[in-house]
């Protein structure tokens, strides 16, 4: 069986086996003559139950867009809802959508998927990386037709966050242009914390560098 | 299952319907949220095959929060510890239920008890709670069909949204928001028991 499956499957075990020890452990205890929860029960469910809660929210936050207002805009709304109505499922949805919109209008930065329709350079002080593979900005080009990858394909040149002299990725775009790659452009990182050589994430938050067409790309000298 | 053959089968009938008008409201719940997890589960988790995945976790934890909790974790093919300790974390609270339903519960048949205790989620346990039902055998009888109908509604829900989000192209851009409403929902309800409590604790010294 596929690796992956197997690992899901044991994820889905463990969440099984930790739930299920959780509801069972009242059960297992033994039956007290006094009956009712102890001091230790109680005094969990004042406090380390809520501060639990909090921390899940700050941890199920940092998959959102956390440095825009709108992840917390759309949070002060939800519970608002939910003091004045207490339908859980009511406000639960006026958040979401709250989110869903204001993330569709553009309001928070856009994550740009450079895995899969594009192909990816990575571009650090002293080198171009393709695939891992430490390359000349003369031998991208040869490299980029061995893999048959076609001209008009978007080529997203990723600026590593250590790059301050953007010369050696315009002579990389230059030499992209003159071979026909009119579509590379260079991207420069703004979120990721953690671009590490050779570690390029599956789905980074890019922002796109204001991308001159490909007349104006050319630069002297080169 | 012989044993409940002691109770009259018109009272039966009684009891099952009782048991599924009083679920009536959550349907209406847990389909919806059942839906949601499901969608997050076919957009977001990065499965092959959604729907199964889906009907798998809902009905192995009975779980909303986990539903939600398991889809970033399964897209990021997260460790074994990390797993455990975020089902612990966010599922800590049924200890509560199983403190309340204890004494209720004692003597039931082992398959019905671990059924019990496998489906004593928020909601069901609310139920459960609110029903008044001297003989326990007739309360057993209405809490196994009360959890029963619950369950099938959360699986059915989460089935159904994923397949739906497998199928078709929603607009999923935030849809991931769901899970810290969610959490923020739980964590308003306990904050405002907590003021409850202390309020009425002042009141009596």
């Amino acid at each position: 069986m596929d690796e992956n499956i197997l690992k899901l499957f044991m994820m889905v075990a463990i969440g099984w086996a930790v739930t299920f020890s959780i509801r069972l452990f009242p059960f297992l205890l033994p039956h007290s003559k006094k009956g009712g929860t102890s001091r230790f029960t109680s005094l969990y469910n004042d406090i380390a139950a809520p501060l639990i809660i909090a921390s899940l929210i700050i941890y199920s936050y940092s998959d959102l867009e956390w440095k825009s207002v709108y992840p917390y805009l759309a949070g002060v709304i939800t519970v608002f809802i939910h003091a004045l109505k207490r339908r859980p499922l009511f406000s639960i949805l006026a958040g979401t959508v709250f989110y869903m919109c204001a993330l569709s209008c553009g309001c928070a930065t856009q994550n740009v998927d450079v895995s899969n329709s594009s192909t990816e350079l990575h571009l650090y002080n002293d080198c171009v990386r393709f695939k891992n593979k430490s390359v000349t900005p003369a031998d991208v080009v040869d490299i980029l037709r061995g893999e048959n990858i076609p001209r008009t394909r978007t080529i997203h040149i990723l600026v590593d966050s250590s790059v301050r002299d953007l010369s050696y990725g315009k002579k990389l775009l230059s030499c992209l242009t003159k071979a026909g790659y009119t579509r590379a452009i260079l991207v420069t990182q703004k979120h990721s914390s953690s671009a590490a050589v050779g570690r390029p994430k599956p789905v980074m938050k890019w922002s796109r560098d204001e991308t001159p067409e490909p007349r104006q790309r050319r630069v002297r000298g080169f | 299952m012989r044993e409940f053959a002691v109770i009259k089968l018109e009272e039966r009938r009684k009891i099952i319907r009782s048991a599924f008008v009083a679920s009536l409201p959550v349907l209406a719940g847990y389909s919806t949220m059942g839906f949601a997890a499901g969608v997050l589960m076919a957009v977001k988790g990065s499965v092959a095959y959604p729907p199964l995945w889906a009907a798998l976790i809902a009905l192995s934890s009975v779980s909303g929060t986990l539903s939600f909790a398991m889809v970033p974790l399964m897209a990021s093919g997260a460790s074994a510890l990390s797993t455990a300790l975020l089902t612990l974390c966010v599922n800590f609270r049924y200890v509560f239920y199983g403190f309340s339903m204890r004494e209720r519960w004692r003597g039931v048949p082992f398959f019905q008890k671990w059924f019990l205790i496998h489906s004593l989620a928020d909601e069901i346990f609310a139920l459960d709670l609110a029903h008044r039902e001297e003989d326990p055998l007739k309360n057993r009888y209405y809490c196994l069909w009360n959890h029963f109908f619950n369950v099938v509604y959360w699986v059915f829900g989460t089935t159904t949204g994923a397949v739906v989000g497998a199928a078709f192209e929603l607009p999923s851009k935030g849809i991931e928001f769901a899970m810290p409403a969610l959490f923020l929902v739980i964590l308003t309800d306990q904050v405002r028991d907590l003021l409850v409590r202390y309020r009425k604790g002042d009141k009596n010294g």
